[in-house]
């Protein structure tokens, strides 16, 4: 087992070079973070000059990903722009922990990503918890009743639900439980951040903040979870030795508790694992809208001024939890179900 | 109860008649799959109203704005309202849904195209063109995907001049929101078609056909790619729902098709302010993409029961 | 026993200290909750170190906690701030010449942390922006025009220029460094690119402190007792970084927040029905503009459709396109099409030609300069060439592309066709070294917001040494516009101290550009602010919005 985690873990390396190669190239031609610089007003010449010279964006690419990977503090660098190196650099690289500074923010990508990541999880997670218990006890239901109204509803839901886009959703539950909560004088839910200045960062105001975009996440993937539970479940009820164990006068509830559902869940510990980028990607678009200060919404700027060390940053490390986390689901997986192997 | 008696007969039937084609029994499956038929149901009434749509408003309907009637609900001249230049929204939708539905096609021609072609040379040959395929593969499919999207979106909007196909003109911004969600949506597929060519390639037929000669191209396509059909074609189905929307969040994150060709997600876009005061904007545009994508999905989940291959070794 | 009793003593003792110091505290001290008021940025500042920001959201923000010499008031009069007085040549302050300015500084400005403000700060931050060393956003107009900052003494800044340099009143020391604090960061690290003041702006000589800055969420900012006004009003300014401006909507009209920044004027109707909530419009020198592709140049890629060339074309665009409609529709009346880029300010030529809309004069326009439609295909043509443009400007904002669509059929009936092609917002203005759309001639007619060294009306983007070319990659000429009167003109005003002088100087090249359609107003871009009527005494500004901060109030 050792070995494995080993040999997959060594595997990710190769993996992970090639990915931000893909992802350097890409950033570096999708725009000018220059030209976001000058805000309202256009860069002047000599300023844009300057500056590209200063972030080292003059260098062709292979030397700039190289710079970026390994950093510059083994050359000399031209800071007066004489075209005669002066300094050695001040940049460490990606490998020993220095992600670079940010364009826009003139501070360490690192701090940036540190302050996000926090919030994102916590959002994150609540949807991965309101997601798998919702599933599995729609999910559940609805093999369990199946053919019933009630499963005929959460199933058109399930797939309404998968077959809008999410920032639709998100619009829309945010007009009604907000903007038209309000007018009706019920009481509302808060449509941006994530707590209430006046109030401060307490559990009670984030809980509050967070049902909206909570709500909005959790709905496409409940619809898809509650299917697929619904679908393992059917595939496990009618397998001999649940029939077995209702043979043997076991109430329902123990057949569903102890057998069925323990069995018809695992599948879904894989596919938690897997959707995490997927969960990412849903957060760009709702911490966006709901203002939540979170990484995809620093993605999303990040990307809208070309600040490429934030994006590659958030890249590299999202790639990296990504790769990270469906070892973990492998490995769970071996623990939870003792047929697999691994060698 | 009344299901159960329809499967019986299903099987009396089936007993009673000779062997069936695998083609018919999923075809048979498919057409039991009473949500995969409401889904061809409205698939079909889409198609209609897109195409039929067409012989009664022309594109310069859909196109030609009108200062004295902006923002206008739906009226017997325009039955769906006008939008913020005074365009009717009906032939928008119309033209919007031709182009949406080209999108989410001829995005999965490019994800289909490039998966298979990637999953079977990998999986055919092994070795290191499949280590190396499948690391990139890999490296691709772990970014997410609405991140690559962005990226690819940047990298090549303006890229692509206005071009003429079939007497319309087309904005160039179409065939690149084509080819960013093609692109960055074939790896789910590789992975599948890559997985069925490693268990097939070992099979005695085509050990056979490479007894009697067959060369690498001809085994690769006419043998074994004919027998994972299955997973792609649902793959595939489900990958015009998905492309569907992606259109609709790239034109969201305003990296979308250009004006005036419309799209129903530019125009989910452009009812953005709308949303509390002039509903009839964004509700016919959404919902055409619900009904589409809802419809689709309907389709690929009976697909995915009918092509089943352990329910077709269970009735064979 | 005796621990007991120096434990009763020390509370004792520590009862009456507090409440000696509790009478003592200033009468100022708040009684009841904070006065606050909250509003929302759309983008978040990048930086509180004014020198290393262009954004227009950090200005906002640095304004309340760092002015410079002075800030542009809401009649765009300057507002002192650290200067006593505003220099001229009248008082004497500006010498005959133009080329040195004396400033002198207000003795009582401090620092928050009770150091005075000097002219050696100012000093300072001249020799931080010239460093090389330092990332700065911009050295302009510093180490362009600038021979030396010096200090007379503590309260007597001394500008010295190597020519005479006109926008220096809105362009020099809109900010400050505070030289206590940052002088030991740039000291030991040889760079004050990394300093923590940079985000904490927690020394200030503005009317607030900043206490809290939680990123992509919120920023705090407390009154500063040590302000020279003395303490503000409010206690408390509240900015929530918002970036969807329907969720900016939301917050407007459910109250979260008193002042809403940069709506779109499609959002004033819906603001306007609000009771509670003032819609105010502010100049802020930017116009929405229609640039021509005039490039002449040896590489016919960089050139526009050469109808564009012949004066009677474009003035046949001018007429053809209803750009009163166009704000009076799609922006909702709330402006109109400008005469000229200097639009509301002193320097507008007033009796501008605007080109109202005239569909039968465009009509005859074009056929007098020869593109007539030969081939019956609904476009014009001449010597087999049709009369197609590419119009292009930034996608994915909506007003901008509604109006695109609009003119598109508004050419089309007077039969010039149009081919949209948008750039993102940030390669359209990339430079031509950087093969920018915009820079390197991939348009015909290209549209975005244009401003001038507001409120100075300087700008260089129309002088002939500025169009760009592989010598001149950076250039800002984009246009390819050389038109020598109107270049002179540029070159003399930049270099005019006489404000009378310059303001005709102005009105004849408002009539040039306008004679010759070398630039075309689409709308009066002023910007859209909402005010929750609570709030008393905002008065916004289009050079310094917040300039008046110290006396805003609310009212529970």
């Amino acid at each position: 087992m050792t070995r494995y985690i080993i040999r997959r873990l060594l595997q990710t390396i190769p993996l992970l070079l090639i990915i931000s190669v893909i992802l350097f190239v890409l950033a570096n031609k999708m725009g000018d973070p220059l030209a976001s610089f000058g805000g309202r007003r256009r860069i002047r010449s000599d300023d844009r000059e300057r500056l590209t010279r200063k972030l080292g964006l003059d260098k062709p690419i292979l030397v700039q990903y190289a710079i970026w990977l390994v950093g510059n503090d083994w050359m000399r660098v031209d800071i007066d722009g004489d075209g005669i190196p002066d300094e050695y650099g001040t940049r460490k690289g990606v490998l020993r922990g220095d992600f670079g500074k940010s364009f826009m923010e003139k501070r360490p990508v690192l701090e940036i990503i540190r302050e996000r990541v926090s919030n994102t999880l916590i959002l994150m997670l609540t949807c991965e918890v309101v997601i798998l218990i919702f599933s599995l006890l729609i999910g559940i239901y609805s093999a369990l009743r199946q053919y019933s109204t009630l499963d005929y509803v959460f199933t058109a839901f399930s797939f309404i639900g998968y077959s809008m886009p999410i920032f639709w959703l998100a619009l829309i539950l945010m007009y009604i439980f907000a903007v038209n909560f309000k007018q009706w004088g019920l009481p509302y839910f808060p449509t941006i951040g994530m707590y209430d200045l006046a109030v401060g960062r307490t559990v009670g105001q984030i809980a509050w903040h967070m049902v909206l975009p909570v709500a909005t996440i959790s709905i496409m993937s409940v619809a898809g979870y509650s299917r697929y539970v619904r679908s393992q479940m059917l595939e496990v009820i009618s397998q001999d030795y649940i029939r077995t164990a209702y043979a043997k006068g076991l109430p329902e509830r123990m057949v569903i508790m102890g057998h069925a559902l323990k069995n018809a869940a695992l599948p879904l510990v894989t596919i938690v694992g897997m959707d995490l980028p997927l969960l990412l990607s849903g957060a760009v678009v709702t911490e966006s809208i709901f203002a939540w200060p979170g990484m995809g919404r620093l993605f999303w700027s990040a990307a809208q001024d070309t600040d490429i060390p934030v994006l590659m940053g958030i890249l590299v490390i999202i790639s990296a939890l990504v790769v990270i986390f469906q070892i973990i689901t492998d490995i769970t997986y071996t623990f939870l179900d003792p047929r697999i192997r691994y060698n | 109860m009344t299901t159960t008696e329809v499967s019986w007969e299903f099987f009396e039937e089936e007993i009673e008649r000779p062997p069936l084609t695998p083609a018919q029994v999923a075809w048979r499956r498919f057409r039991c799959h009473k949500m995969a038929l409401v889904g061809v149901g409205l698939l079909i009434a889409i198609f209609l109203y897109v195409i039929v749509g067409a012989f009664i408003y022309s594109e310069a309907d859909a196109n030609r704005t009108d200062l004295s009637i902006t923002l206008s609900p739906p009226s017997r001249d325009h039955p769906l309202g006008t939008d913020g230049t005074g365009r009717c929204i009906l032939a928008r939708t119309i033209y919007g849904g031709q182009i949406s539905v080209l999108i989410g096609l001829s995005a999965v021609i490019v994800s289909v195209t490039v998966g298979v072609l990637i999953g079977a040379i990998s999986g055919y040959y092994g070795g290191h063109i499949d280590a190396i395929l499948m690391r990139f593969t890999e490296a691709m499919f772990n970014i997410p995907q609405l991140f690559l999207l962005i990226l690819l979106a940047k990298l090549l909007s303006g890229k692509i001049p206005t071009f003429k196909l079939l007497g319309r003109s087309f904005s160039g911004s179409v065939i690149v929101i084509i080819g960013v969600i093609g692109l960055t949506s074939w790896m789910y597929l590789a992975r599948i078609v890559r997985a069925n060519f490693l268990s097939l390639k070992e099979q005695e037929f085509v050990t056979a056909a490479r007894c009697i000669g067959s060369r690498n191209f001809s085994i690769i396509f006419e043998h074994i790619l004919p027998n994972s059909v299955a997973p792609i074609v649902v793959a595939a189905t489900l990958g015009v729902a998905s492309a569907i929307i992606n259109e609709a969040y790239v034109s969201f994150l305003g990296l979308g098709v250009q004006p005036p060709t419309a799209t129903w997600g530019n125009m989910l876009d452009q009812a953005y302010h709308h949303l509390d005061s002039e509903p009839w904007m964004w509700f016919f545009p959404g919902m055409l993409i619900l009904l589409t994508v809802l419809g689709i999905n309907f389709v690929g989940d009976g697909l995915r029961d009918a092509l089943d291959p352990r329910a077709l070794t269970q009735t064979e | 026993m005796s621990l007991k009793r120096l434990a009763w003593t020390t509370l004792l003792l520590a009862t009456i200290a507090s409440m000696f110091l509790a009478a003592c505290a200033p009468a100022t001290e708040p009684p009841g909750p904070p006065k606050t008021v909250t509003m929302t940025f759309f983008e978040e500042p990048d930086t509180f170190n004014a020198a290393y920001s262009g954004m227009w959201y950090a200005m906002l923000a640095y304004n309340i906690f760092n002015p410079g010499l002075w800030l542009w008031d809401n009649n765009l009069e300057p507002s002192l701030e650290m200067a006593a007085e505003f220099p001229t040549k009248e008082n004497g302050l500006i010498s005959e010449d133009g080329l040195t300015i004396t400033i002198p500084l207000k003795e009582e400005a401090k620092w928050s942390d009770g150091e005075p403000v000097t002219a050696g700060d100012f000093v300072f931050t001249y020799e931080m922006i010239l460093d090389p060393a330092n990332t700065v956003q911009s050295t302009w107009p510093y180490a362009d025009y600038l021979d030396s900052v010096t200090a007379q003494d503590d309260h007597m800044l001394v500008i010295k220029f190597g020519e005479p340099f006109a926008p220096w009143a809105t362009t020099l020391f809109t900010f400050l460094m505070p030289e206590h604090v940052l002088r030991p960061v740039f000291e030991a690290e040889g760079t004050i690119d990394d300093a923590e003041w940079n985000r904490a702006g927690d020394v200030a000589n503005g009317a607030f402190i900043v206490r809290e800055w939680v990123a992509a969420s919120h920023i705090i900012l407390e009154a500063n007792d040590n302000y020279w006004r003395g303490r503000p009003t409010i206690d408390e300014i509240y900015i929530l970084i918002v970036p969807d401006d329907e969720a900016q909507m939301a917050a407007i009209k459910t109250g979260d927040t008193d002042i809403g920044i940069f709506l779109s004027y499609a959002d004033i109707p819906t603001i306007e029905a609000l009771e509670d909530v003032d819609v105010i419009t502010v100049l802020s020198g930017y116009n929405e503009s229609w640039f021509f592709n005039l490039n002449t140049d040896e590489d016919a890629a960089k050139n526009g459709h050469p109808a564009l060339q012949d004066v009677r074309v474009r003035q046949a665009i001018a007429y053809a396109v209803d750009f009163d409609a166009i704000c009076e529709e799609l922006l909702f009346g709330g402006t109109y099409p400008p005469g000229t880029m200097w639009e509301e300010t002193p320097y507008n030529y007033p009796d501008v030609n605007l080109y109202a809309y005239d569909p039968v004069m465009a009509n005859s326009l074009l056929d007098d300069a020869g593109w007539v439609d030969s081939n019956d295909d609904g476009t014009r043509d001449k010597d087999g060439v049709e009369l197609i443009l590419t119009y292009s400007t930034t996608a994915g904002r909506e007003v901008r592309e509604q109006t695109q669509v609009v003119a598109q059929q508004y050419l089309a009936d007077v039969g010039i066709g149009i081919e949209i092609a948008n750039n993102s917002y940030d390669t359209m203005w990339n430079s031509y070294g950087d093969g920018g759309p915009i820079a390197t001639g991939n348009y015909d007619i290209a549209e975005w917001s244009e401003t001038t060294d507001f409120p100075d009306p300087n700008t260089s983007i129309f002088l002939c040494s500025e169009i760009p070319s592989d010598d001149v990659p950076v250039g800002g000429n984009w246009y390819g516009i050389c038109d020598q009167e109107m270049d002179a003109l540029f070159q003399a005003q930049a270099l005019e101290m006489d404000p009378d002088k310059r303001i005709e100087q102005f009105h004849d090249i408002g009539k040039i550009m306008s004679d010759n359609v070398y630039w075309l107003g689409v709308w009066h871009d002023n910007d859209v602010w909402t005010i929750n009527k609570r709030t008393s005494n905002i008065k916004i500004s289009g050079g310094n919005p917040f300039w008046n901060c110290f006396e805003w109030d609310v009212s529970e």
